[in-house]
C-alpha cells in the first residue's frame, strides 16, 4: 500500500475522529495555538457583541483582563457596570468591523477627525456616533460629550500602547458610513440616535481585501508602538440581525459576512507572527453540536457555549494554569470615602455642639 | 429651580388675601434645623414672634440623644393642618458634602448642563452616571421621606434647599485637623471650592427634580447669605465644614415670613 501525507497526520486533521465521534463537549478545533498568558498578561479586548464574552470570562477568571478606562472608583461598580465601563477594554462599545477599529486608532492618534461628530437627541442629550450606546441617557451638552471622548480616547491610546495581548472579534462586514469622509459608523444612523439622511450616508459592504487591508495597516500600526503585542483573532458566531446588502437573504449575507472574515483572519495569523486565530466560530457554529449552542432566536450564544469556547481558550492559552484571587484590603481610595462619610456624619451629630 | 414650580409659588403668594387667618407653619429637618432652632431661640430671647415650628428629627447615637421630634410624629402633626398651612422640609441635604469635602486621591471632575468645561487634568465622570449614583442616595430614604410627607399633610409642602458650601478651605481644614491626619489622608486635604459647589448644585438640581415628580415647592437658601460666587458668606459659618450659623437661620425665618407672611406660633 503507497504512503501519501494523510498516513501520518493527527486525529485533529480528520472530520470523523475530532468531529463526528466524540462528545459535543470534547470536540476541540484548537488547531496551532503557541500564545501563552499568564495571570500577569494585559489582555486587551474588543469587537463585537461575543466579544463581551470573552471579556467577561476573563474578568472573573483571575487573569488580569486590562482595562484602561475603569470608571471614577466615587462611582460603586454597579453604576460603573450600568454605564459600560469595564464592558471592554475601554469604554467604546462594540466594534463590529475592521474598518471601525482601524479608525478607532486613528482617531486616538490624531490621524482622524470625523465631521458628523456629535447628534443631539434633545435640550440635554447627545450622543457620540461613534458609540451611541455606551453612555445611558447620552451626554448632557456637547461640551461633555467632547471631553469625556477625549478622555476616552486617551484611555484607547493607553490601552494600546501597554497592553501584551490584544483579543478581537471580528463581528461584521456590513457598515454604513459617511459620504463626506468615510468614517464608519458601528449603528446604522437613525437607529439608536441621530438622523439618516440618504445625501450624508452610504452602504457600505467590505470585501475580503479591504477587511485585510485595514486589519494589515492596524496590526502594523499597532505592532510600531507596542513591538511586543500579540493579537488574537476571532470570529463572531452571532449571525447578522439584518441585511442591508440589496437583494439577499440574511442568511446568505451571514455566510458571506462570516466567510470574508474567516478567511481574513487566516490570511493576517499567516502574515503576522503576532497573530493568532481562535476558533470560537468553529465551536458554536459547528454542525457537531447540532445548533445546541444558539438560543431560540438562532443569534444569540448560551452561556453552555460560551464555557466551551472559554474552556478551550484558557486550556490552550494558560496551560491550564489556576489565576491566584487577587485579594485587596482597604486602600487609600476607600479609607477617603468612608472618612468622608464619617466627616459628614459626625458634623451632622455635632452641630448641637457649635457655639453661636 | 423648574420655571412652572416658582411660577405656580409666586402666583400664590401674590393672591394672598390679608383676611385669610395666618398659615400655621411646620419646619422639619435634621443637623441643618439646628440653626433655624437657634434663631427662633434669639427671637424668643429678644421677644420676637418667629413665624413657625421648628422639629428637629429625634434620633439616639452612642447613647447621646439627638432632636426632638421623631418623623413619625410629625406627620401626625401634619395631618391636622389646613390647606393653607404651610410645611418646610429640610430633609436631609448633606450628601453633596459627602462626596465633595476631602480631597479625593483620585481627582476628578465632572460637568453640569450648561457648563462648557471641565477642571483640567482630573478625572471626568460624566453628568448621568453620576447623576445616577448621587439619586440612589437622594430618592433613598429622603426621598421616601419626602413622599411620606406629601401624603401625610394637606397643607402645601415646600423644601428649602440646604446652605450652599463654603469657600474657605482652611476654614474646613481648621475644623477637621484631626480627620483629615487619619489613615494615610493627610497628603489630600480638603477639595477644590469648585467641586463643593459643583455637587451642591448637582444635588439641588437632583432633589428639584424630585420635588416637581411629589408636587413639593422648592425653596432656594436665602439669597442674602451667599457670597457673590454662590458659596455661603463666612458671616454665615458654623464652626465645621458643612452647616450655617443661627444668623443664616434667621435669615430663613425672614425668607419664610416673606413668602408666607408671618405666624403665631413658635417654638
Amino acid at each position: 500500500m503507497s504512503q501519501h501525507p494523510y498516513k501520518s497526520l493527527p486525529d485533529e486533521a480528520f472530520w470523523r475522529r475530532s468531529v463526528a465521534a466524540p462528545a459535543p463537549a470534547d470536540v476541540d478545533p484548537v488547531g496551532e495555538f503557541e500564545l501563552r498568558i499568564t495571570p500577569d498578561t494585559r489582555v486587551a479586548t474588543a469587537g463585537s457583541c461575543f466579544a463581551q464574552h470573552i471579556a467577561r470570562y476573563l474578568s472573573r477568571s483571575g487573569y488580569n483582563y486590562y482595562v484602561t478606562e475603569l470608571g471614577h472608583p466615587v462611582l460603586p461598580e454597579a453604576v460603573r457596570k450600568a454605564h459600560n465601563y469595564g464592558l471592554f477594554s475601554a469604554r467604546y462599545g462594540n466594534i463590529y468591523t475592521a474598518r471601525q477599529l482601524l479608525q478607532l486608532w486613528q482617531r486616538a492618534f490624531g490621524l482622524m477627525s470625523p465631521t458628523e461628530d456629535c447628534w443631539q437627541e434633545g435640550e440635554e442629550c447627545f450622543l457620540d456616533p461613534f458609540r451611541p450606546t455606551t453612555q445611558p441617557g447620552g451626554y448632557v451638552s456637547r461640551a461633555e460629550l467632547e471631553a469625556d471622548r477625549s478622555q476616552h480616547l486617551a484611555a484607547v491610546r493607553r490601552m494600546f500602547e501597554t497592553l501584551d495581548v490584544f483579543v478581537f472579534t471580528l463581528g461584521l462586514t456590513e457598515a454604513w458610513r459617511s459620504i463626506q469622509d468615510g468614517a464608519v459608523f458601528p449603528l446604522c444612523p437613525g437607529t439608536e440616535g441621530g438622523t439618516f439622511d440618504p445625501a450624508r450616508h452610504e452602504f457600505y459592504n467590505q470585501t475580503v481585501d479591504d477587511v485585510i487591508a485595514d486589519m494589515d495597516q492596524f496590526i502594523t500600526a499597532l505592532l510600531a508602538v507596542n513591538p511586543t503585542a500579540q493579537v488574537i483573532l476571532t470570529v463572531s458566531p452571532v449571525p447578522l440581525m439584518a441585511t442591508a446588502e440589496p437583494g439577499a437573504h440574511v442568511l446568505a449575507s451571514t455566510t458571506y459576512s462570516k466567510s470574508v472574515l474567516r478567511v481574513a483572519a487566516e490570511t493576517l495569523r499567516k502574515r503576522f507572527a503576532a497573530v493568532h486565530y481562535f476558533p470560537s466560530y468553529e465551536i458554536i457554529t459547528g454542525a457537531f453540536n447540532r445548533g445546541a449552542y444558539y438560543a431560540d432566536d438562532l443569534r444569540n450564544v448560551l452561556e453552555s457555549g460560551v464555557n466551551h469556547v472559554m474552556r478551550l481558550f484558557m486550556t490552550h492559552a494558560t496551560g491550564g494554569v489556576v489565576a491566584p484571587v487577587r485579594q485587596s484590603g482597604e486602600d487609600v481610595i476607600a479609607r477617603q470615602q468612608r472618612l468622608s462619610q464619617e466627616l459628614v456624619d459626625v458634623e451632622c451629630d455635632e452641630i448641637a455642639l457649635d457655639p453661636d | 429651580m423648574n420655571a412652572n414650580v416658582l411660577k405656580s409659588f409666586f402666583r400664590h403668594l401674590a393672591q394672598r388675601n390679608p383676611d385669610v387667618p395666618k398659615p400655621r407653619i411646620l419646619l422639619f429637618g435634621d443637623s441643618h434645623t439646628y440653626a433655624i432652632q437657634r434663631a427662633i431661640e434669639r427671637r424668643n430671647a429678644k421677644g420676637i414672634v418667629s413665624p413657625l415650628e421648628a422639629h428637629r428629627l429625634l434620633k439616639t447615637k452612642n447613647n447621646l440623644v439627638m432632636g426632638d421630634t421623631s418623623f413619625e410624629d410629625f406627620l401626625t402633626l401634619t395631618g391636622a393642618l389646613r390647606e393653607s398651612d404651610v410645611v418646610v422640609s429640610m430633609i436631609g441635604g448633606n450628601q453633596h458634602a459627602v462626596f465633595s469635602t476631602i480631597q479625593h486621591p483620585q481627582r476628578f471632575t465632572f460637568m453640569l448642563p450648561g457648563d462648557v468645561s471641565a477642571e483640567p487634568g482630573a478625572e471626568l465622570i460624566p453628568y448621568r452616571a453620576l447623576a445616577q449614583h448621587f439619586n440612589s442616595g437622594i430618592r433613598g430614604r429622603d426621598g421616601q421621606s419626602l413622599a411620606a410627607l406629601r401624603e401625610a399633610t394637606r397643607a402645601r409642602v415646600v423644601h428649602l434647599q440646604p446652605p450652599p458650601p463654603k469657600r474657605d478651605n482652611d476654614h474646613i481644614l481648621k475644623h477637621h485637623e484631626s480627620k483629615f491626619a487619619q489613615d494615610n489622608i493627610a497628603d489630600l486635604g480638603v477639595s477644590a471650592p469648585e467641586l463643593r459647589m459643583a455637587f451642591w448644585r448637582l444635588q439641588s438640581r437632583l432633589l428639584e427634580e424630585l420635588c416637581v415628580e411629589l408636587n413639593i415647592e422648592v425653596l432656594p437658601p436665602p439669597p442674602a447669605a451667599l457670597d457673590r460666587h454662590g458659596y455661603l458668606a463666612p458671616e454665615f459659618y458654623a464652626s465645621d465644614a458643612t452647616h450655617a450659623n443661627p444668623s443664616y437661620g434667621e435669615l430663613v425665618l425672614q425668607q419664610i415670613e416673606t413668602s408666607f407672611g408671618p405666624a403665631e406660633a413658635t417654638r
